[in-house]
């Protein structure tokens, strides 16, 4: 009770902040001047469905991770942490649920966006809501967000909300778009320092996983329900983990 | 069940900056029994704070042990029963009044159904029902410190460690925070309170606690403390004139 | 808010300016301005992009699913995810799927008005889909941009050679002649492209005979 209690928290500050405005309304825009957008291609509806669900994967991350990030850091230098600690909960309960309340706070900023997709896409006629691969990603996006705040308030426990939201961008962005190249390098390493990368590879969070957006651009149809189930778990592993390290290292942490 | 409310037995808080170690306090013993009013008083960083931050487990004990009726800080149950009221009165200014107090309902464990009877009932303890549906960020420094000392009150905890409820204040707002301590104090509850304002104390206080450096200069009823001093205040600095030559 | 009110500008600065249908891309042009020297790298990226929608959705580069992957388990089971999670298949758009692809190239000269390749690719691919006049249209913009350039006339002279407007392609191939250069390893090819359609388009004259 204590845990959702202080996520409810999460959720209430993000809807009265302007931010969450700002963005929507910038997504609005963009949904509908991708209506209007006439390129020669009447009837393509791939250009638009990928440049709007692109700015919206970014726009939910980009909310995301400030918000993660400051959870905790805010509290403890605002000393308003007293307030819910004096209370019969454990350290990890508050941990838990700022994590929690900046997953929420993220999926309810992300979801109100998506809306704006699914309408733009009805009104050009560019998809259908019986598509399970749309749905498929917005669910594989909200275990990304997830993710990414238990991410963000771990390194946030150690580091100030600045570095905090840095190093979680440089993870989200080197291995939802640099898995690639991080590979080919590795392959060209001397035998143990390519042993040492393969180790820290797989050790990374691998947010690459839950990016099937070019799938749902250009019909390419549902992942198989092995790989969405396995691509929840392995968020839902990381999250765990993520939160579980950043509350034992907040109990130790002196308020 | 016969342990005291509020016990330190050998309390010591190190604080370490860098390689720099700064002992906050130093071996400290006391107790608050049930149902008392304690004034914990001291010049500025003779360790109150650290002591209340110990007994709240804010920060570890390097030292000794501290409990809140009977069991140890480090348990949460510990704070079961319980209210703090901080010194600096930062609460989340983008929630009203009421949120803040549901909220502090809710994490203290209080059932839904019984939360909205208990905002009420400490709002009106403070005055301050009028004011449940404006904005926490609205609230002068006056208003703040009745609300830090509603969410304190909230869940009707047995032990209150307040501290310096005072501050902020004006002598009206002043006058119902000593008659709201009497009040609690006569309903049963243990009142541990830190304050720089003397006459406050000697006012409410059924005992003292004086602490400088750290450790505990002297401890006893309002009488045995002023002693032969005009007043409290004057004991207070008749007490640290040995630790301040440059007293007169 | 200092992110929102950015690209809040560019947004706006995108809207305000001409659109494209109406407007030649002029070099001071308020997003191109606003990208900087990043312009040209964001025209040509644009550029590969339409190159991915025609192999829908496939990069032509290795996807991190194609590399073999170390002999742990978990590394196979990372590179098995991977390749799940982006379209592996090659394959090729066709029919009424390939207009998919036109979006990019006018989003490449907007960018770069100096983009040659889509300039010529972009004529082609709006001419192939059915979209003639678009496709003229196209040309004739690049030609405003980049005047020096014999390409975009060859170009332009083939789309009025399969008009069967005729007149036009000779003016258009012999432009092309005269400023055809020997610019690359495609040069040779144009040029025999140019005589050869040169030659076909004054055999459809009437009042000209092919020398």
């Amino acid at each position: 009770m204590g845990s959702l209690a202080i996520a409810r928290l999460s959720v209430v500050e993000t809807l009265r902040r302007k931010e969450f405005y700002v963005v929507l309304v910038l997504v609005l825009g963009l949904a509908g001047w991708m209506l209007m957008l006439n390129l020669g291609s009447s009837g393509a509806g791939r250009f638009a469905k990928d440049i709007v669900m692109q700015a919206i994967w970014l726009a939910s991350f980009a909310l995301a991770v400030p918000l993660a990030a400051r959870q905790i850091s805010s509290d403890v230098e605002q000393k308003t942490v007293y307030v819910l600690m004096s209370r019969p909960i454990h350290r990890w309960h508050y941990v838990v649920g700022r994590a929690l309340g900046a997953s929420a706070a993220s999926i309810v900023c992300f979801a109100s966006m998506f809306a704006v997709l699914v309408i733009m896409l009805l009104a050009k006629g560019a998809g259908s809501i019986a598509d399970m691969g749309l749905w498929q990603a917005f669910i594989l996006q909200i275990a990304a967000l997830v993710m990414l705040c238990s991410l963000a308030v771990c390194i946030s426990v150690v580091a100030t909300p600045g570095g905090a939201v840095t190093f979680s961008l440089i993870l989200l962005l080197v291995t939802r778009y640099g898995s690639a190249s991080i590979l080919s390098r590795i392959e060209h390493m001397p035998a143990v320092a390519r042993e040492t990368a393969w180790a820290v590879y797989i050790a990374l969070p691998h947010f690459e996983f839950f990016n099937i957006s070019q799938r749902v651009v250009h019909g390419w149809g549902a992942l198989p329900a092995d790989m969405f189930l396995q691509s929840l778990v392995y968020g839902f592993v990381c999250s765990v983990f993520f939160t579980t390290l950043a509350a034992v290292i907040f109990r130790k942490r002196w308020l | 069940m016969n342990a005291p409310a509020i016990e330190a037995k050998g309390l010591t808080v190190e604080y370490k900056t860098g390689r720099i170690r700064k002992l906050a306090v130093d071996r400290l013993t006391f107790h608050v029994e049930r149902g008392e009013i304690v004034g914990f008083i001291g010049p500025n960083g003779a360790g109150k704070t650290s002591t209340i931050k110990a007994l709240l487990d804010f920060t570890p004990v390097s030292g000794g042990m501290c409990s809140i009726a009977g069991i140890p800080s480090r348990d949460p149950k510990s704070r079961k029963n319980l209210g703090y009221m901080p010194e600096i009165s930062y609460y989340p200014k983008y929630l009203t009044f009421s949120e803040f107090l549901h909220v502090c309902a809710a994490v203290s464990g209080i059932p839904a159904r019984l939360r909205p009877e208990a905002v009420m009932r400490a709002a009106k303890l403070v005055a301050m029902e009028g004011h449940l549906r404006s904005k926490l960020a609205g609230f002068s420094k006056g208003m703040l410190q009745q609300a830090g000392c509603a969410q304190a009150l909230v869940h009707d905890p047995e032990i209150l460690i307040l501290d310096e409820p005072m501050s902020g204040l004006d002598p009206v707002a002043r006058m119902r925070m000593r008659h709201l301590l009497s009040e609690l104090r006569d309903d049963g509850k243990t009142i541990l309170f830190s304050s720089h304002e003397l006459s406050e104390i000697e006012m409410v206080a059924d005992r003292i606690l004086l602490m400088n450096k750290g450790q505990l200069l002297s401890e006893g009823s309002i009488s045995e403390v002023v002693g032969q001093s005009d007043n409290l205040e004057q004991a207070f600095l008749r007490l640290l004139e040995e630790e301040l030559p440059w007293a007169a | 808010m200092a992110i929102c009110a950015a690209v809040t500008a560019l947004l706006l600065s995108t809207i305000l300016v001409p659109k494209l249908r109406s407007a030649t891309p002029q070099a001071d042009d308020i997003l191109v301005q606003a990208l900087g020297g990043t312009a040209g790298l964001a025209a040509d990226q644009a550029y590969r992009e339409a190159d991915v929608y025609f192999h829908g959705g496939n990069a032509v580069r290795r996807r991190p699913g194609d590399r073999p992957a170390h002999d742990l388990p978990l590394a196979k089971w990372i590179a098995r995810m991977q390749g799940e999670a982006a379209p592996r298949t090659h394959r090729h758009l066709g029919g009424v799927e390939e207009k998919e692809i036109l979006p990019w190239f006018a989003v490449a000269v907007r960018l770069n008005p100096h983009h040659i390749e889509a300039w010529s690719t972009g004529s082609y691919w709006y001419f192939r889909t059915g979209n003639r006049e678009r496709a003229l249209r196209f040309a004739s913009d690049g030609i405003k941009s980049n005047p020096g350039n014999y390409r975009l006339y060859l170009d332009r002279g083939i789309v009025f050679y399969h008009l069967r407007k005729w007149d036009d392609s000779v003016r258009d191939l012999e432009s092309a002649r005269r400023l055809w250069k020997n610019l690359n390893e495609d040069s040779p090819y144009d040029l025999r492209a140019i005589e050869g359609y040169l030659s076909y388009a004054k055999s459809h004259r009437p009042s000209v005979t092919a020398r």
